[in-house]
């Protein structure tokens, strides 16, 4: 009886879901597949076609001082993805590059704006500026973490996948565990190993210390 | 998959020492590594780097939000007005609220959102408990949010501080301490008399409040709201390098956990009696038993020191590191607690008695629990203006059924005329208790619902306010004359008194009743037993038996046919028969079966005990008691279970069905022949004997006997498993061409089972028919694609598709598959096994190799012995393993 409730919840849930979100999109697991294969092009498409409904969830999660917020990251995402991913290609892997590539959309949408340089590609974003938190000290941070983060990427691409999960888009450590398809100790042992490695190149007096 | 497991040990060890504090930290962890220096020097190095780096990274560059908050005015469900927030818990924000349509106010707790949002099933066990030191829940709503719904609880509000704030002020004067430590036994007794464990006890989680009279009532919270064990990563496994580490506060679970919990078991009575007993422990002494520094390797060899008063026997029987030693449940420290003898035996009583359940087998050896005194009242039933005639009726019945009943070994009864309840006005147990000292009272209501007749009566306990019995029944007006035998049935099952006399069949329905029950003992003739069943309830509708033998047939039809149609009506069956006569073996024993089924085990474990205690000459009862303990992983106690039944009913073939299974799942494949052989001598015309009993024997490599079971099984009954095993084992001894037929018959009468699809692929590959094989291995294919749609998750149906895209010479697909399989289950020899195919259909035997490195010997066996992998048999190092693993052996 539980359950029926529950899968009736997740149907609904959807439902309120799809009247806010862009029309369907075509083979995104096709560009997926490139992505994963290296393909800075598939990267490019996939931002155009994930941002403007990252977009809606990053205004969600701004609005979250109005008492009618109510979603979290995750929920959010997993919605786009039910949204733009066929039915028949909705597996797990598939998931699990939807949420990379969403939390590296994510990252460069952020990165961009904090930079106050939105690339052409990217639809302006009302109010951005309350999204961002106040303290530059934060903005700073994320910038630095971005630019050694393309280094990582090259060694440690799942480490620098787990960044941009866990630090750009906010997932808890259970979403991250579930979104990277990894036991929970397992993404924590990886999530201290890269913000170590983060750390140390951030650290005062270190060579390649953005200060 | 031995790099996630170190990856478990590591990061649970880093999280438990980073709750330490600073200067402990390297001492624990040396210690909790317990000289392995690999170890902890991986541990160490996290612990220090997580201390370094603070909270470099954790929090998200903008917070998303983690949970649904309300606001203060907010109205939810148009019923519940939101006051405040007063905490935010690890499981969710609680507030105070008021209910507009009682009147009242409430505490609301909601669901924690996430990938998991619903409240954890337990809340409804949780909310069958009513009893003054436990938090009442009311009821479990979904409330619409944008975007969404989300779980919350209604319960007691309860104004005041927990026990760990009260604690932090300072030690507690010794008769309040004395006072809060009974009633906290009392709270927990009471959720143990109903089969709730709570599993997260601790100070946090008990409220001190005011009662009526202004005296300090315990109340304990969050039944039921305990997270699933996750090995021992303590309070908040999600955030264990969170800012609060190292602190002292709040997150101090690991404190409370008994040492079978750090080793990952299942919470149980025996660890909430230890989370109480370091409760009491603070209560008596201000203090906690161990330093936090402490590891719990040491916390086994070391006593909490002695804090005197009379305390220290039962604090050291609490806390004691095994199990099997401490107090069976909360009643019996509570019996321990108190002073006046009198109580102590009745509680001891109440102990052995009402809580056989969660001591198991342990308590129906215990024949020589002390006796006890009952002396019983009834008040007269509640009824509205409509039903009043009929609750006079029912009371005068259940009065004389009443005044029969006799004491027993456990307890000695008198009953209380109805004319003394009446005389002195008695309408409340309290009065009862003062006016008549009654030790328990029946009450109850009765009111008259579209005309229904619905009673619910209680046995309460006078004492203690706790309900031994709670029944509820629905009678139609024609069969409200059953009322009084089942009520009668709830006092003699609740207090373990003796039955009032046996249920009987009439001489009309006695031929097919019994001839129902024999064939009901076989699966193969359960469909036989159902219309004789049928004709004998029309036959005798009055009695007991005749329902609970048709519901027992209902639901093994339902067991047989998976057609939830014949569990509603074994549902049905059961309730009927109950609401003739509760207290009878075979009603006790069918009740069992449904209350399993619904993961009520220890529900259905009471059930079970009571069936022993009224028919111990019954081997059904400890076989159904040791499935119960199987499946709830208290695997001493469900072999002895077992082994009881083959005492009781040695020529009875299930109870070696039942044996081989359980020592077959524990690997002992010897053993399980053992058991099979016997089965099948007792029943050669059983085909799942046979079947089981085949595949028993190809697990030992005895090919031919295996296959002379499963011909006779195929041959009894061609189901498309007798079919497809013997096809299986033929292959083993490389009879492909002889498996073909079979393959194709299996495939035929169950073409979505992608199985017999895969063997019949590489048996036509096998006998050199490359198209046919082929042909199979696409059909399985799409049969595998399908089930992977409806599970996703599912670890050994993406193997077979992993393996079937590598036959299919989808070399990319097979890779990500069983890449993926691997990840989803890695523990499955299943999944391990298909992976060694698939790397060796691809032609890597690298990565074959590296599989059978680690994996458990059944694999490396069975790689050994399945002819299709004649190529990896030839590889010198796969010999090479062979040889090294035999030599450990």
């Amino acid at each position: 009886m539980f359950d029926r409730r529950v899968q009736l919840r997740v149907v609904q849930f959807a439902h309120a879901w799809l009247s806010y979100m862009e029309e369907p999109i075509g083979d995104i697991t096709h560009l997926l597949h490139e992505w994963r294969a290296g393909s800075r092009e598939a990267e490019n498409q996939l931002f155009t076609l994930v941002l403007p409904n990252l977009r809606r969830l990053a205004h969600y999660l701004m609005q979250r001082e109005r008492k009618d917020h109510s979603l979290q990251a995750t929920e959010l995402v997993d919605q786009i993805y039910f949204r733009m991913v066929a039915a028949k290609e909705r597996d797990w892997q598939n998931r699990k590059h939807f949420f990379a590539i969403a939390a590296r959309a994510m990252r460069r949408y952020l990165i961009d704006h904090a930079r106050g340089r939105p690339s052409a590609e990217f639809v302006e974003l009302e109010g951005f500026e309350n999204i961002l938190p106040v303290e530059g000290v934060k903005i700073e941070l994320a910038i630095s973490v971005d630019r050694l983060l393309d280094e990582l990427s090259e060694t440690k691409p799942e480490w620098s996948m787990l960044v941009e999960m866990k630090f750009f888009l906010g997932l808890t450590d259970e979403e991250a565990a579930e979104a990277m398809g990894v036991k929970l100790r397992t993404m924590q042992r990886t999530w201290s190993d890269a913000r170590r490695w983060l750390y140390t190149r951030m650290e005062p007096g270190h060579a390649q210390s953005t200060g | 998959m031995p790099k996630a497991q170190d990856d478990d040990q590591v990061m649970t060890l880093v999280e438990l020492a980073l709750s330490q504090p600073l200067d402990t930290r390297e001492a624990y962890v040396r210690k909790a590594c317990a000289g392995d220096t690999e170890l902890f020097s991986q541990v160490w190095d996290y612990v220090r780097w997580n201390h370094r780096m603070q909270d470099f990274l954790l929090e998200p560059l903008f917070p998303g939000l983690r949970q649904h908050q309300f606001q203060p005015g907010e109205m939810l469900l148009e019923r519940f007005r939101i006051v405040r927030e007063v905490a935010q818990g690890g499981m969710g924000i609680v507030y105070e609220a008021q209910d507009e349509k009682l009147g009242r106010r409430i505490a609301l707790k909601c669901a924690k959102s996430g990938f998991h949002q619903r409240l954890p099933p337990e809340v409804r066990h949780a909310s069958e408990i009513s009893h003054p030191n436990v938090c009442k829940i009311y009821e479990i709503h979904t409330a619409p949010i944008r975007g969404g719904e989300i779980d919350f609880l209604t319960m007691e509000f309860l104004d005041g501080e927990t026990l760990a704030e009260r604690l932090s002020r300072g030690r507690l004067p010794e008769a309040e301490a004395r006072a809060i430590a009974r009633q906290i036994c009392a709270g927990l007794a009471e959720a143990h008399r109903n089969r709730v464990v709570h599993g997260d006890l601790k100070s946090n989680n008990v409220i001190l409040t005011e009662d009526a009279n202004g005296g300090v009532r315990a109340v304990i919270t969050d039944f039921g709201l305990a997270r699933r064990p996750l090995g021992p990563a303590g309070d908040n496994p999600g955030k264990w390098a969170s800012k609060t580490a190292g602190s002292s506060q709040a997150g101090g679970t690991p404190d409370y956990m008994a040492p079978e919990l750090w080793k990952g078991e299942k919470g149980s009575a025996a660890s909430d009696v230890y989370a109480l007993g370091v409760m009491l422990y603070e209560l008596a002494a201000g203090e906690r038993p161990y330093p936090r520094a402490m590891t719990w390797q040491d916390r086994l060899k070391h006593k909490p020191s002695s804090v005197g008063h009379g305390w220290d026997s039962i604090l050291q029987k609490c806390l004691d590191p095994d199990a099997a030693k401490r107090y069976l449940d909360a009643a019996e420290v509570a019996t321990a607690l108190e002073p006046s003898r009198a109580l102590r035996w009745w509680l001891a009583a109440a102990a052995a008695v009402v809580l056989a359940a969660v001591s198991g087998l342990v308590t129906f050896q215990r024949a020589t629990a002390p006796q006890e005194s009952v002396s019983l009242a009834m008040l007269p039933f509640e009824a509205g203006p409509d039903a009043s005639a009929l609750a006079g009726l029912v009371s005068r019945d259940t009065a004389a059924e009443l005044a029969q009943l006799k004491g027993g070994k456990r307890a000695r009864l008198s009953v209380i005329p109805t004319a003394e309840v009446a005389g002195r006005q008695v309408d409340s147990p309290s009065k009862a208790r003062a006016a008549l000292h009654a030790t328990h009272v029946l009450r109850g209501s009765i009111a008259s619902v579209d005309g229904r007749v619905v009673l619910h009566a209680f046995l309460t306990d006078t004492r203690t306010q706790a309900n031994s019995g709670d029944w509820k029944a629905e009678y139609a007006p024609g069969e409200v004359r059953y009322a009084a035998a089942a009520l009668a049935g709830m006092v003699t099952a609740s207090l373990r008194l003796p039955p009032l006399g046996t249920a009987e069949v009439n001489a009309k329905a006695k031929q097919d009743y019994l001839a129902g029950v024999a064939f009901t003992r076989r699966n193969s003739t359960v469909g036989k037993a159902l219309p004789l069943l049928e004709s004998a309830v029309a036959a005798d509708p009055d009695s007991p038996l005749t329902w609970a033998a048709l519901a027992e047939a209902q639901w093994f039809q339902y067991f047989i046919s998976s057609d939830p149609v014949w569990l509603d009506r074994a549902t049905e069956a059961l309730r009927q028969a109950q609401d003739r006569d509760l207290d009878l073996a075979p009603v006790h024993r069918v009740a069992g079966l449904l209350r399993a089924n619904a993961g009520f085990y220890e529900q259905a474990e009471a059930e079970y005990q009571r069936a022993i205690d009224l028919d111990p000459s019954n081997g059904d009862a400890y076989r159904r008691l040791g499935q119960v303990y199987e499946r709830n992983n208290r695997l001493d106690q469900a072999q002895t279970a077992f082994e009881k039944a083959a005492e009781v009913d040695p020529n009875y073939f299930k109870v070696y069905q039942d044996l081989g299974a359980y020592y077959s799942a524990r690997g002992n494949d010897r053993e399980a022949v053992h058991q099979y052989e016997k089965c099948v001598q007792l029943a050669p015309d059983e085909p799942d004997a046979h079947r089981v009993l085949g595949t028993a024997y190809q697990n030992v490599a005895r090919y031919t006997d295996a296959e002379r079971e499963l011909r006779t099984a195929a041959g009894l009954a061609p189901t498309p498993g007798a079919l497809g095993n013997l096809a299986v084992v033929l292959m083993y001894q490389g009879k492909d061409q002889e498996a073909i037929p079979f393959l194709v018959r299996a495939t035929s009468q169950s073409s979505r089972e992608s199985l017999w699809w895969m063997d019949l692929g590489t048996a036509y590959a096998r006998a050199s028919m490359p198209a046919e094989s082929q042909r199979a291995f696409q059909q399985g294919l799409e049969q595998a694609e399908t089930a992977m749609a409806r599970d996703p998750r599912d670890g050994v149906a993406r193997s077979r598709l992993a393996y079937l895209y590598a036959r299919r010479g989808d070399t990319k697909r097979a890779e990500s598959e069983i890449a993926q399989a691997l990840q989803l289950s890695p523990e499955s020899n299943f999944t391990q096994g298909a992976a060694v195919w698939t790397y060796e259909a691809l032609g890597q035997r690298e990565k074959s190799l590296a599989i059978l490195e680690t994996s458990a010997d059944d694999v490396l066996l069975d790689a050994a012995r399945w002819p299709d992998l004649a190529e990896l048999h030839k590889d010198s190092r796969f010999q090479h393993l062979i040889a090294s693993r035999k030599g450990k052996q």
